[in-house]
């Protein structure tokens, strides 16, 4: 049984954020339909592509945010596509957009009036810096976004420029905020019988996730500082290791046969071993580099120390804990064959995600009329 | 504010600590969930700042006061607006006061490793004896099933092992883990994402259920791009600062003011003349080595000077005003003391004013979802250690004073941790 199968979205947006919304409501079974306009989706461009050759259907960003979704095409901005909106509205549970601000008002799907027609409705926004203020207009990519939302600033060395983050994060991070809220107003709904507009702005959702900096920095007063933590080299690549009790202290130098340094008074403290990180650094290097990654990672995380194995991409998709987990999950592509994309985002004991409807016209990939 | 709130019916009993999970369940508190967050007082809350008060940073004016743990910004900031109560469940009396929270709650949440919760006792079968339509979140590093899961794992390490550190870096440098571990609110909104699932599903059912999410795994979905490369053509994308394959210019550059970098992301080569024209070089429009992508993106270190030569003349707002001007994607990298002030963030009254009794008064970043009719707000400071025993085991659970006595004079309860070291 799927959790939302009693759910219809009408999805009008585009990109990433809001389909990364809609794929979250897709996923655990509501009926998403999504609404392209004439010329197609913006992730259709985006890729990868097969043997990197574009094409608008095998893109392989706009196949993991949409598949399970039905597919329409629609001109909103004709007077016949407006018409089939509208009653399309009326059906509907949520409806998604991610037009600029003002876009719907002009096309006359302000809320108060798809209310008036369909009490229930919850409408869902997704700009990037809100529906009103000073900003409301500006271009943005994620670039932009991880700049405005501090998010680059802490990343990266303090003499050269800050870093964005890989991939789209603030995109997916207003996604899920936006689908929370979109769940919060339902769940209300089931008390009130009436929906309501949820407004998401890009740069909000960053800023609330990164709430602890902010108000760290007020209560400090100075900034987060751009100084990524060191990943250390050992012998096949990197380790991120965090020791920071006086127990894993020990089980670590003891593991590298030194109990000279386990039990040296000098580092008898963590507010010691803060202070002399550099030194210990040093001392630790000639000792990861002895190990592989696997070694070091399988030797000393069951010591309940906290160490990360730097993973690329290739090793990630062999990773035998995720293998276990049954991860990563298979689609096929619209040319033939299949490729690996990432699986159900959480496992719900009794309403798994459901990642393959059957194709066909109301599958995958979204038809376009 | 009055009037309703969205998750008002909604009860949630955690154990949720650190970043990820306590963010999740934040989350329900600023929509109205009563939430009551379960601490121990012999392992407190890594983030009330474990025994010694040694991160001065995260106390105001650096001071860690009497009771650190209380005034220590990073708990505070992500559990705000719920209760607090202290039990230790291996005492009975405080672990059958948490089984009659659970009998009256709708949500058990937790992101311990995954050794953990079946150490204590506190398995969904066990929980879902007690209650039969509770929904349990467990939001582990690794997942509560597979070879790593019984491994801890935080921000730091699950960035590396999610592919993300191998990825972030500088073009000619090593990998890194960023200046924030942005995968913990990340995962702790996607817990919230599974909650509201299962709390819909059971409004229609009455069935609860237990939700396994891997911080590791919700981490990997912040790159599905490169996953999706990797699978189609064979070779495992790797670092490369800022660059980009559908925009150059693409990078933070240098402003003037100290540490100052404007964002600019240049988008198709009409946004580049437009640039041309606003760094007074219309010239380079039509300069052979940039006026067009791949041209761009095959001079891309003398392109960066370029720009750079231009940036470095101004301040990064005066660059986004230019910029923003001809619709070119632009933003100066704010940092996060300057985010309250930050002129969209600030004219929207994104940040709302927070009480503590024990610190003070501070601007908390609000909820970003806006619900026109219901929105959420946070709900208050968070609690100080212990703050809601007897509001929690007297009033709510009916429990009497005495008994509440008996717990806090051996340990059971209390508002004061059992310091060590």
């Amino acid at each position: 049984m799927s959790a939302l199968s009693d759910l219809r979205v009408i999805d009008l947006s585009s990109g990433i954020a809001g389909p990364f919304c809609s794929k979250l409501f897709a996923d655990f079974g509501a009926d998403v339909i999504k609404v392209e306009p004439p010329g197609g989706d913006a992730s259709r461009s985006l890729g990868p592509f097969p043997d990197d050759r574009p094409d608008p259907d095998s893109s392989g960003m706009f196949i993991y945010l949409n598949r399970n979704k039905r597919g329409v095409t629609l001109d909103i901005e004709s007077e016949r596509g407006r018409a089939r909106a509208a009653d399309m509205f009326d059906d509907a549970d949520v409806l998604l957009e991610s037009f600029p601000p003002g876009y719907m008002d002009a096309l006359g799907f302000r809320y108060e009036s798809l209310e008036a027609r369909n009490a229930g409705l919850v409408h869902v926004s997704i700009t990037p810096f809100g529906l009103t203020g000073p900003w409301r207009d500006y271009a943005s990519t994620e670039l932009v976004q991880h700049a405005a939302s501090g998010q680059s600033f802490a990343n990266g060395s303090p003499d050269r420029e800050p870093l964005k983050q890989p991939g789209y994060e603030s995109a997916y991070q207003a996604g899920v905020c936006a689908f929370v809220g979109a769940m919060t107003a339902l769940a209300d709904r089931d008390f009130t019988g009436r929906g309501q507009f949820v407004e998401v702005s890009e740069l909000e959702a960053a800023a609330a996730m990164f709430s602890p900096q902010i108000l760290v920095a007020m209560h400090s007063g100075r900034t987060h500082e751009r100084r990524s933590l060191p990943i250390l080299p050992c012998k096949d690549g990197f380790v991120s290791l965090n020791v920071r009790h006086d127990a894993t202290w020990e089980y670590m130098w003891l593991f590298f046969d030194d109990p000279e340094t386990a039990y040296d008074p000098r580092y008898a403290t963590n507010a010691d071993r803060e202070r002399l990180a550099d030194e210990i650094e040093a001392k630790l290097l000639p000792h990861l580099a002895r190990y592989t990654m696997e070694e070091l990672f399988h030797e000393l995380a069951p010591l309940r120390i906290l160490i990360g194995m730097t993973l690329d991409v290739a090793s990630l998709m062999d990773d035998p804990h995720l293998g276990e987990r049954g991860f990563f999950a298979a689609a096929p592509l619209p040319g033939g064959g299949e490729f690996r994309l990432p699986g159900a985002p959480f496992r719900m004991s009794r309403t798994p995600a459901v990642l393959e409807r059957p194709a066909g016209a109301d599958g995958f990939p979204p038809a376009r009329e | 504010m009055t009037g309703r709130l969205p998750l008002e019916h909604v009860r949630a009993t955690v154990l949720t600590q650190a970043w990820s999970g306590a963010f999740t369940t934040r989350l329900l508190a600023d929509m109205g969930a009563e939430v009551i967050q379960i601490e121990s007082l012999e392992r407190m809350d890594p983030w009330r700042g474990g025994y010694s008060p040694r991160r001065s940073g995260v106390y105001p004016n650096g001071d860690p006061g009497q009771r650190h743990y209380n005034r220590n910004a990073l708990y505070n900031s992500v559990n705000a607006g719920k209760l607090g109560v202290t039990l230790d469940l291996n005492d009975e009396d405080a672990r059958g006061a948490f089984f009659e929270l659970v009998s009256i709650s709708d949500i058990v949440a937790e992101n311990f490793s995954a050794r953990v919760l079946p150490n204590l006792g506190l398995t969904y079968p066990v929980l879902r004896e007690v209650n039969p339509s509770i929904i349990l979140l467990r939001l582990p590093a690794f997942g509560s099933a597979g070879p790593y899961s019984t491994y801890m794992g935080n921000g730091g390490t699950i960035e590396p092992m999610s592919g993300i550190s191998s990825l972030l870096g500088y073009e000619d440098g090593p990998p890194i883990i960023s200046g924030i571990m942005h995968t913990d609110p990340f995962s702790g909104a996607m817990g919230a994402a599974a909650l509201l699932i299962a709390l819909h599903h059971r409004a229609r059912t009455g069935e609860g259920q237990e939700i396994d999410l891997s911080q590791q795994e919700t981490s990997i979905g912040l790159i599905a791009d490169s996953v999706m490369r990797y699978s189609m053509s064979g070779s495992a994308p790797s670092r490369r600062g800022n660059y980009s394959d559908e925009m150059a210019p693409h990078n933070n550059y240098p402003c003037k003011g100290d540490d100052a970098w404007v964002a600019i992301a240049v988008r198709s080569d009409g946004e580049w003349a437009a640039l041309c024209e606003l760094m007074g070089r219309p010239d380079l429009a039509s300069d052979a080595r940039f006026r067009d992508l791949p041209g761009r993106q095959a001079n891309v270190r003398q392109l960066d000077d370029l720009v750079s030569d231009w940036t470095r003349r101004h301040t990064a707002d005066e660059v986004t005003r230019l910029a923003q001007g001809r619709s070119i994607p632009c933003a100066p990298a704010y940092r996060s003391d300057e985010l309250p002030g930050h002129p969209q963030l600030a004219s929207r009254g994104f940040f709302q004013r927070v009480t503590h009794p024990d610190t003070d008064e501070y601007p908390y970043p609000g909820v970003s979802w806006r619900l026109s009719r219901t929105p959420g707000r946070l709900g208050g400071p968070a609690p100080r250690l212990g703050e809601h025993n007897r509001a929690v085991l007297e009033q709510l659970l009916g429990i009497s004073s005495g008994l509440v006595d008996g717990m806090m004079a051996r340990g059971a309860t209390g508002d004061t941790p059992e310091l060590e070291d």
